[in-house]
């Protein structure tokens, strides 16, 4: 696997595209990078959180 | 709004997902039924007020209704009934006021005219849905289904208001029993990707706000430099696309964490080297919908040259006036198809294949891509910004 394809991989588990995770190692179920990452995201969502805006193609 | 509120999660997903894996199947199937119309009524109050909410309701279950009795037999007759309560009900709710004013010319002013016009959440995806099923069932490519599995197909809230298009064979509510490996997995990879879309929504598309908030006549007319409005408007495009799909990346991870999968909305568009392959990667349950029940038939790429490029233009034109209800998003569907209809002459006429022979892919593909990303984000101008507003836009580029 190349070094591109190797990072395609990790950020679509780390965004949630890949289906499923493997049963052990880094990016495994049980990997404690996974409560970090979570944890990242929702200190990201709260920091940003409050500003008005809408989804632009909820109307639609 | 809605998937970025605490009522989504609190009041909806997560009851939804606790209680559907300790159902049984037809269970499951009511479950989403009924949550989807509590779903559609609450989020109404809110944008439409509770009563016309539920008569708005009370029209999609007729439709949904008329359509599990007459496609039972999968008759011609039941086919055009369908079609014609599905897109009569589009039409009125999102076109009357456009035809009126804008194809006819009556003034606002006019009796006609629907001065409190307003549209039922999902209404488009709602009418998307019924098309596809009823269509599928005549065609014998999909069986019918029972009442309770079309209503949670029908009324599945997370994809409800803005997708992705679902397609009843794949639309399986066969979810893992809780507790089990694969019910974690589906909690793990479902909260992963709300958790990314709600950031993406709120660090991203949200910040971007502040720079196209400029896309108004006063800011245009205003900008000291010509640079200024293509910045704002690159930027509009990368907002769309991180907005868009951020609200992708929580419907389809609200669907997974109730165990339940749904088609992907986008595969990195803009990184594509040419029109048609954008196409193929934005919004493609939008994309794959517009090819199965427009595009071929009408007669897909199967007929002369010039009938492909007439149903290019169809299929492009029809995406725009779905996109809104105005002469500017006709415009933005005119652009997409005349680069699509140039990508094809280009390519089917040997350029492609000639350039590919004289000049490196490493200069090729960097160009390819820089063409395609330059002419998608242009084309947002008509998508941004009303006609006179775009073309004020357009000049200021241009002439400065």
């Amino acid at each position: 696997m190349t070094i591109k394809q190797q990072l395609r991989r990790l950020i679509d588990c780390l965004t949630g595209k890949t289906t499923d995770l493997p049963a052990s190692g880094i990016l495994g179920y049980r990997s404690l990078l996974w409560p970090i990452w979570w944890v990242i995201l929702f200190a990201i969502i709260c920091v940003f959180s409050g500003q008005s805006s809408k989804f632009i193609y909820i109307d639609f | 709004m809605i998937f970025n509120t605490i009522t989504y999660f609190a009041a909806f997903l997560l009851p939804a997902a606790i209680l559907i894996r300790r159902l049984s199947l037809i269970g499951r199937e009511w479950l989403i039924a009924v949550i989807g119309a509590l779903f559609f009524v609450t989020f109404s109050i809110t944008s439409v007020g509770g009563i016309p909410g539920a008569l708005c309701l009370g029209l999609l279950l007729a439709i949904s209704l008329l359509t599990l009795a007459v496609m039972r037999k999968g008759s011609k007759v039941g086919l055009a009934l369908v079609l014609a309560a599905a897109l009569a009900t589009l039409g009125y709710f999102k076109y009357s006021n456009f035809f009126l004013t804008s194809v006819i010319g009556l003034s606002k002013q006019h009796p006609l005219y629907w001065k409190d016009a307003f549209l039922p959440l999902g209404i488009s995806f709602f009418t998307f849905e019924f098309v596809h099923y009823a269509v599928d069932v005549y065609q014998g490519k999909a069986e019918p289904v029972r009442p309770g599995k079309f209503l949670a197909f029908i009324l599945f809230f997370p994809t409800m208001v803005a997708g992705p298009i679902k397609r009843i064979q794949d639309f399986s509510l066969d979810v893992h029993p809780a507790g089990s490996r694969d019910a974690l997995s589906d909690w793990h990879r479902g909260i992963t990707r709300v958790l990314v879309g709600l950031a993406k929504k709120f660090a991203i598309a949200d910040l971007l706000t502040a720079v196209t908030d400029h896309l108004v006549e006063t800011d245009i007319v205003a900008a000291n430099h010509r640079i200024l409005p293509l910045i704002w408007i690159f930027a509009y495009g990368i907002k769309i696309y991180i907005d868009f799909s951020a609200y992708s990346d929580i419907a389809i991870g609200s669907s997974r964490i109730l165990g339940i999968k749904v088609p992907e909305n986008f595969d990195n568009p803009y990184g594509k080297t040419n029109i048609a392959q954008f196409w193929q990667h934005w919004h493609m349950s939008l994309y794959r919908w517009l090819v199965d029940y427009v595009f071929i038939p009408c007669g897909g790429s199967r007929g002369s040259a010039v009938a492909t490029y007439r149903n290019t233009w169809i299929v492009m034109l029809v995406s725009g006036l779905w996109h809104g209800a105005g002469w500017q998003f006709v415009i933005w569907g005119a652009w997409h198809a005349l680069g699509l209809s140039v990508h094809r002459l280009w390519s089917r006429g040997g350029v492609s294949a000639w350039l590919a022979s004289r000049i490196p892919a490493t200069i090729l593909v960097p160009v390819s891509w820089v063409i395609t990303f330059a002419y998608v984000n242009l084309g947002w101008s008509f998508f941004a910004m009303d006609f006179p507003t775009a073309m004020l836009w357009w000049r200021k580029v241009l002439l400065g």
